[in-house]
Parts: structure tokens; C-alpha cells; sequence
């Protein structure tokens, strides 16, 4: 199994080969051509736009669809009449003001019926640019015009895929804490936006999206060390919403919860709810790997109790085993340091030497992981 | 266009050969049945809908014959009914030429908000203007009857929409731009229409009798309507509990089959499977089977064969893009496994073999197409797919991993019908699979 590192390499890998695959698609083709490309981060779509433009013999025009649009033919016919030439047309912002739970918007059904002009009025490539979730609406309102794509270009990993592996587990997401933090502030600009309530929001559905973003926007304040924002997200705004048979979405809202309590020493609280609210979940649900990260979040709060014995045979007999299995190398090799720092503070220096040596520093180092490589060399010294 | 004129078109232009393929495989590009791109695929499909619909507006006689017709989205079913006019204006046979009368709703009205008075007023305003426009005797100035109708209609109107008279030539013209244009007054214009409805087919009806009467008197063989695009029509839950589709196909099925005319309406595929469906038949009686899937199996108990007919065909179809691209076959597809592989994997959907084509080949700097771009092609699709079924579809979608005779008539099936997610296929009966890019993914074989 691949470790999250050689996950997240592989997955660039292939968004440039996807990026690749469009840039030819947009030059080779001739005449209206429509094409999908999917991704969920503005900050890495206004990138590869920039270098599309590089790519173009002439660059493409950005249509920005406004929020309250209805016929997107329209605004684009409007938007190209000063141009002589047209190398493609980017649409981007099409999903704004549309929930996954619209059982029907307006501005999809237009797509689907004005499907025959839009060969007519637009003589270039056009590439919608969506979020993910667009997909599933696109799909069933606007099949037509969805049916006419020569192709999709999923421009999802690394980070684009936040939102979703958010709630999968326990444990914190790589591509949550790799943002940058504009990056990470932008994402979350846009994770408010489409959180904002429009007007359909009176028809009391609750849209399912809403959830995973309200999750992601309070990791990210998590991230960013803004535990109040944090708590109050996931307390007050998710935990009430979040259907009562949605066990996984709860645990994680648990947990945001329980790293801000434990953050800020409210111990007690904190290890009830890892052992209550989160840990059952995941062992109902089967899912060893959450399991196992909560059983080292408790080691975690036994360790600062003081707590060592127990913390120690929970790291050796609950935690490690399952990365073992997993073949997580990254997380043995974080678990082996903190094991190194149980027996270091119960004065097994040799062993706790030893572990940071031959366990973790070889990892980090293949890993190219330079960070966590630093800060094991500076408890080795 | 012979196929030496669209690649020698290409070939001036000094493209490479993989780019010159990508241009001649455009998956929107509807052949005409003259285009030398074109491959008749009536005998993989196992029903020839073209011959059944002429064969039986031919035999009509004086009696008219209303017809529905349907097939999966992008299916070519707009090329084949170009295919049908075609054939009906040229008169195959000795019955001699239809005048066809074509009607495309999605470019006069609103498929959003369609009903009934709607499609009434755009048919009497479309005959008129054809038969104008093909000078029909007696035809080329409206009816008595059709403008003291017109002049009731708009007093009845009154001031609930300005007509804009001046651009239109025939009785109701206006009308039907106002019914498009103006969906706020929308309501209140069908109101109005309601009331003159009754007669309003009835004049619709005299005029069709009439015109048809004098066109086979001049040694044609009459009139045909085709009115298409109602299969784009969206599908609304509606206050009363009922549905768009239901209010014009089902609630005023009796009035779409009294035309005096031959019809051949396009409607949802959906309807097909809907519970309504007998209310339809008894209007419509026993209608013709939607336009399947090009088999690429040989029969449903078989494996998917390459020397199936269906195979042959699409075969022939990427043979014929290559010519008109003019690059040899064997240059793009050295391997017989690739184009195998992208052919079994369209499940016979010609639009979407096309679209894998060309995603198999954007992954590549120069040809041949090899097995892993085809390969890629096809994992692209299926992970849109991945993200485009709704959860609650794929344990449904598992009972169509082989082929099924039977398909629920229910709303979640006929969903998966019209969105592609399952195939229907004809060998004498139906059979029903899940499409073959589904079966490749994780989600489905776990669900």
C-alpha cells in the first residue's frame, strides 16, 4: 500500500498527466467541443488556467458566471462578441448558487435545452470548470448536454480531495495540513460561500455537501489554531445537522471538538469523548485505521496525564500493530517516536536512541519528509 | 463530400495524423445519411426503426398513423429521423413523396415548461408556414377558419401580452414566441388557449385533412409531422402530484393521437418503462420498441465477440474515421486488442466510442493508440461516472451486471435508462446491462 506521501507524489503525477491530456485535447480539437474539467480548488484552477494560457496560441477567454445567471449560452455569447478569435472558452464559476440537493436549478435545465445552440453560437473548445459535487446535478439535469462532453479532466489530488477524505477517518488528512495558508484561507473562503444560505435553503432539504464542507471549514480553523471558530462550527453548526445514521461525519465532528479540548488541557472532557463518542463508531463501522489512530489520540492524553504504562501498551499493542498490517510506514514511524518518548521521559535513553535511529530517521529520509527528519535529529541530540 | 475531400480538407492544413484522427472522431457531429463518415447500423442493432416507421406510414393509407419514437441520449435518434425525412421526401417506393413537415420544439418553445396548448399553438402555426413555404396549392394563405380563430385567440388575450405581429407571417406564429419568451404570462396565455382549444384542433385538424387531401391528389403520398425534441422536455414534479411528462404525454394523450396527419412524436425513453405506459398504448396503440443499443454481443447468452455484427459495425465506423482523417487503420490500431477493447467498452454507443477514441488518443503525443491510453480512456470515464451516480443506484445497478430480460417500471429504472447507466439492447426481445464502464469500477462490483 502506498504511504500517504507516495500517494499524494503519485496523484500530482497523474494531475499532470490529466493536464497534459487537456492541453492536447484543446489544441487538436476544432470547433465547439465541450469539455469538463473538475476541481474543487480556485487557487489551483486560476494556475492551471494560467499555464493553459501558455499552452494556447492565443489565450483562452475567462467567462465568470455570475451567481444569479440562468442562460450561461447567453453570457457567453455576450462575452465573446469583441473577439475576432477565439483559441477556447473557460467557464468558470458556474456553481455558484447551486446545492447538490437542488433537485432542479434553472441554470442546469438551460444547459440541457439550449444544448443544439450552443454548436451554433460557440465556434471553440468550451471547458466548464466545477467543484465535484457539480457533477451529480450536472449528470441528472442537464444529461443532454452532459452526454455531448468529448471528455472529463479530474484536477483532483492533491488537495481537492480534502473535502471528501475529511470525514473518511480520524485521523487528520495530508492534504488538510499541506495547504499553504493562502491556499488554506482561499479554500475556505469558498467553503463559506457555499455555505451561504440561498434561497431554495427554505425548502428545509438539508444538503448532504453542506456537512462535509461545515467538517472541512472547522479542520481548517483547527489547522490554522483558531480552536474557537473550530469548536463552534463543529459543535453548534455541524453536530446538530448531521443525520443521526451518519455515524462517520459525527465521529470526526467529535473529534475536531476533542483536539481543541485537548488542546486546551481540558483533558477529561477530551478522553470521554475519544472513548465514547469515537472509538465505538469507528468499531462498529469496522474501520481499523480510524480505530487505531483514536486509540493513539487516547495514548496521547494518557501520556500528558502522566499516564506512561498504559499509554506505552496501548502505542505497542493497539496502535502499531494496525500500521504494521496497513503498511503505513509514515504513521509506524510516528508512533515508534512517541513510544521513543514514553521510554525516553521512564529514562530508557539506549532503546528510545534506537528507535529514533533505525525506526523513524530511515523513513523520514526516504520519505524526503526533511521536517519530521529535522525534529527527530533534534531529540536524537 | 467523399472521404478523399474531407482528408484532403485536413490534409492542407499540414495536421499531424493523431490530430487529424481527433478532428474526424467529433462525438456531437450528427452524419447526415449522405456523409461518406455515415455506417448504417440498423442490422446491429436488431431493428431497423427507420424501415419499421416508413413501412408503416407507407401502409397507413389515408388513415393517419401517430407514432412515438425514442432511444437512449445520443443515440443518433435525430440522425435517424433525418434519415426517415430523407427517405419519406424522396419516396423509396412506389407511393411516392411525403411532405414532411419538421417541428423542433426545443427551438420554439421552452422545454422547461411545456404543456399541451403550447405544442397545439407551434404545430397550426408550423403547417401553416411550411405549406406556405412549400407553396402547396391552396395552402399559401391561412384558412378562414385558422384567422377567425387567430382574431378570437387575441381578443381573448387582450392585454395579457403584447403580440409581436409584425414578425410573423401565419395565424399563432406570434404566439409561440410570446409562449417561449414570456414565461410569467405563460400561465395565463395557456388559459386562454384551453378555451379555444377544442377548436383550435379542430381547425388544426381540417387544415391537415385538407392539405393532405391535396397533396396526394397532386400525386404525393401526403402529409407527415415530425415533431421533434419533446424527449428533451424536462420532467417537473407538478402541485397537483403529477409530473411535466405525465401532463402532456399521458393527461393529453388523446389529443396528441387525433391528429389528421401522420406524427412521429420523439418522447422520453422513460416513458417506456413508466407505469403509464398502457394509458399511452391505448392512445397511441402497440408503439414501436425505443431505438436500442448497438449489440456487441452476439446474442445475450454470448461474450462480447469481435466478429459480432455490432463489433463489425463500429468497426467499420472507426475504419471510415480514419480514411476520412487519411491515416491507415493499422497506424492507429497496429493492435486489434485496443480497438477491441474500446469498442466492447462503448457498450455499443457509437457517441461514446468516438469520446473514448478521442481521450485515448489526447493521451498520446503521436499514434498508434495503445492498449494502456485505451486503457486510461476508459478509467477517465468511469471515475466521472464514479462521481455522477447517485448513492442509492449502485445495489440497484449490480442486478444488471449480466444481461436482464426484465427491467422495474419504476422511476429509479427508468432513470438509469435515461442517464446510460444501463443499456438496452434487441434480438427479437430486450435485454437490459449495466453500461460496461460501470462494471470496471470498485463501487460497483462491492455495491
Amino acid at each position: 500500500m502506498l504511504d500517504p506521501v507516495q500517494t499524494l507524489l503519485a496523484s500530482s503525477d497523474e494531475s499532470d498527466a490529466t493536464f497534459l491530456e487537456l492541453s492536447r485535447t484543446l489544441t487538436r480539437v476544432e470547433g465547439f467541443t465541450l469539455l469538463i474539467a473538475v476541481c474543487n480548488e480556485p487557487a489551483r484552477q486560476n494556475r492551471l488556467l494560467d499555464r493553459l494560457d501558455a499552452v494556447l496560441e492565443s489565450p483562452a477567454i475567462r467567462v465568470v458566471v455570475p451567481a444569479d445567471c440562468e442562460d450561461v449560452l447567453a453570457f457567453v455569447e455576450l462575452s465573446l462578441t469583441d473577439h475576432a478569435s477565439i483559441s477556447a472558452v473557460m467557464v468558470t464559476e458556474f456553481a455558484s448558487g447551486i446545492r447538490s440537493v437542488d433537485v432542479t436549478h434553472p441554470k442546469l435545465r438551460a444547459l440541457n435545452h439550449r444544448r443544439e445552440e450552443w454548436r451554433e453560437s460557440v465556434p471553440a473548445p468550451v471547458v466548464f470548470w466545477l467543484p465535484e459535487y457539480l457533477l451529480q446535478p450536472l449528470a441528472q439535469q442537464a444529461p443532454d448536454f452532459l452526454d455531448w462532453r468529448s471528455g472529463t479532466f479530474l484536477f483532483l489530488d492533491p488537495l481537492g480531495r480534502a473535502a471528501e477524505s475529511s470525514i473518511r477517518g480520524a485521523d487528520s488528512t495530508p492534504e488538510i495540513w499541506r495547504f499553504l495558508e493562502t491556499e488554506r484561507r482561499e479554500r475556505m473562503a469558498q467553503l463559506r460561500e457555499w455555505l451561504a444560505p440561498t434561497p431554495s435553503d427554505r425548502d428545509g432539504k438539508l444538503d448532504p455537501a453542506k456537512i462535509r464542507w461545515l467538517l472541512e471549514l472547522a479542520e481548517h480553523h483547527q489547522r490554522l489554531g483558531e480552536y474557537h471558530e473550530c469548536l463552534q462550527i463543529a459543535r453548534n453548526q455541524a453536530l446538530p445537522i448531521i443525520p443521526t445514521d451518519d455515524k462517520r461525519s459525527q465521529a470526526f465532528a467529535w473529534s475536531l471538538i476533542a483536539d481543541v479540548l485537548q488542546s486546551r488541557g481540558e483533558l477529561d472532557e477530551a478522553l470521554r469523548i475519544r472513548r465514547e463518542e469515537q472509538l465505538p463508531v469507528y468499531e462498529r463501522l469496522g474501520d481499523v485505521r480510524s480505530r487505531a489512530v483514536t486509540m493513539g489520540q487516547i495514548a496521547d492524553i494518557l501520556q500528558s496525564r502522566g499516564e506512561l504504562d498504559e499509554a506505552l501498551r496501548i502505542r505497542r499493542e493497539k496502535e502499531l500493530p494496525v500500521y504494521e498490517r496497513l503498511g503505513d510506514v509514515r504513521s509506524r514511524a510516528v508512533t515508534m517516536g512517541k513510544i521513543a518518548d514514553i521510554l525516553q521521559s521512564r529514562g530508557e535513553l539506549d532503546e528510545a536512541l534506537r528507535i529514533r535511529r533505525e525506526e523513524q530517521l530511515p523513513v523520514y529520509e526516504r520519505l524526503g519528509d526533511v521536517r519530521s527528519r529535522a525534529v527527530t535529529m533534534g531529540k536524537i541530540a | 463530400m467523399t472521404i478523399d475531400d474531407l482528408s484532403e480538407s485536413l490534409m492542407g492544413r499540414k495536421l499531424d495524423p493523431i490530430t487529424r484522427l481527433v478532428r474526424q472522431c467529433d462525438p456531437n457531429e450528427a452524419l447526415s445519411s449522405t456523409d461518406p463518415r455515415f455506417v448504417d447500423f440498423a442490422d446491429a442493432r436488431g431493428a431497423d426503426a427507420v424501415k419499421i416507421i416508413e413501412r408503416q406510414l407507407r401502409r397507413a393509407g389515408e388513415t393517419p398513423e401517430r407514432l412515438l419514437f425514442a432511444g437512449h441520449l445520443g443515440i443518433g435518434k435525430s440522425s435517424l429521423l433525418k434519415r426517415l425525412q430523407d427517405r419519406l421526401e424522396t419516396g423509396a417506393d412506389s407511393s411516392g413523396k411525403f411532405t414532411v413537415v419538421w417541428i423542433d420544439t426545443t427551438k420554439q418553445l421552452d422545454p422547461n415548461d411545456l404543456d399541451f396548448p403550447d405544442l397545439l399553438v407551434l404545430i397550426a402555426a408550423e403547417v401553416q408556414r411550411r405549406l406556405k413555404v412549400k407553396e402547396v396549392s391552396g395552402f399559401t394563405e391561412p384558412s378562414i377558419r385558422m384567422k377567425s380563430l387567430w382574431d378570437a385567440c387575441k381578443e381573448l388575450i387582450g392585454s395579457t401580452v403584447r403580440l409581436t405581429e409584425a414578425e410573423i407571417d401565419v395565424p399563432f406564429g406570434s404566439l409561440t414566441l410570446e409562449l417561449r419568451n414570456q414565461p410569467t404570462a405563460r400561465t395565463k396565455l395557456r388559459e386562454q388557449i384551453e378555451k379555444l382549444s377544442t377548436e383550435l384542433l379542430s381547425a388544426l385538424n381540417e387544415l391537415l385533412h385538407d392539405s393532405n387531401a391535396a397533396l396526394r391528389k397532386s400525386g404525393g403520398a401526403g402529409l407527415v409531422l415530425i415533431v421533434d425534441g419533446l424527449e428533451k422536455m424536462s420532467r417537473r414534479e407538478l402541485p397537483d402530484g403529477s409530473n411535466s411528462h405525465d401532463r402532456l404525454f399521458i393527461h393529453r394523450s388523446a389529443q396528441l393521437a387525433s391528429l389528421e396527419a401522420n406524427v412521429v412524436y420523439t418522447v422520453p425513453i422513460s416513458l417506456y418503462y413508466s407505469p403509464q405506459c398502457s394509458v399511452l398504448e391505448q392512445a397511441f396503440g402497440e408503439f414501436n420498441t425505443p431505438v436500442p443499443m448497438i449489440k456487441v454481443r452476439p446474442s445475450q447468452s454470448e461474450e462480447v465477440n469481435p466478429n459480432s455484427v455490432g463489433m463489425q459495425r463500429l468497426w467499420e465506423m472507426l475504419d471510415l474515421r480514419c480514411k476520412a482523417a487519411d491515416v491507415p487503420f493499422a497506424d492507429v490500431f497496429p493492435d486489434d486488442s485496443v480497438w477491441q477493447h474500446l469498442c466492447a467498452m462503448s457498450g455499443g454507443h457509437p457517441r461514446h466510442l468516438l469520446m473514448l477514441l478521442r481521450t485515448a488518443a489526447n493521451q498520446l503525443d503521436a499514434l498508434p493508440i495503445t492498449l494502456a491510453a485505451a486503457e486510461q480512456a476508459v478509467r477517465t470515464y468511469a471515475n466521472s461516472l464514479l462521481r455522477e451516480i447517485p448513492d442509492d443506484f449502485w445495489p440497484k445497478l449490480r442486478q444488471f451486471e449480466l444481461p436482464q430480460e426484465e427491467i422495474p417500471r419504476d422511476e429509479m429504472h427508468q432513470k438509469m435508462l435515461y442517464f446510460l447507466h444501463v443499456f438496452e439492447y434487441q434480438n427479437g426481445r430486450p435485454w437490459y446491462e449495466v453500461n460496461p464502464v460501470i462494471r470496471t469500477l470498485e463501487r460497483f462490483r462491492d455495491a
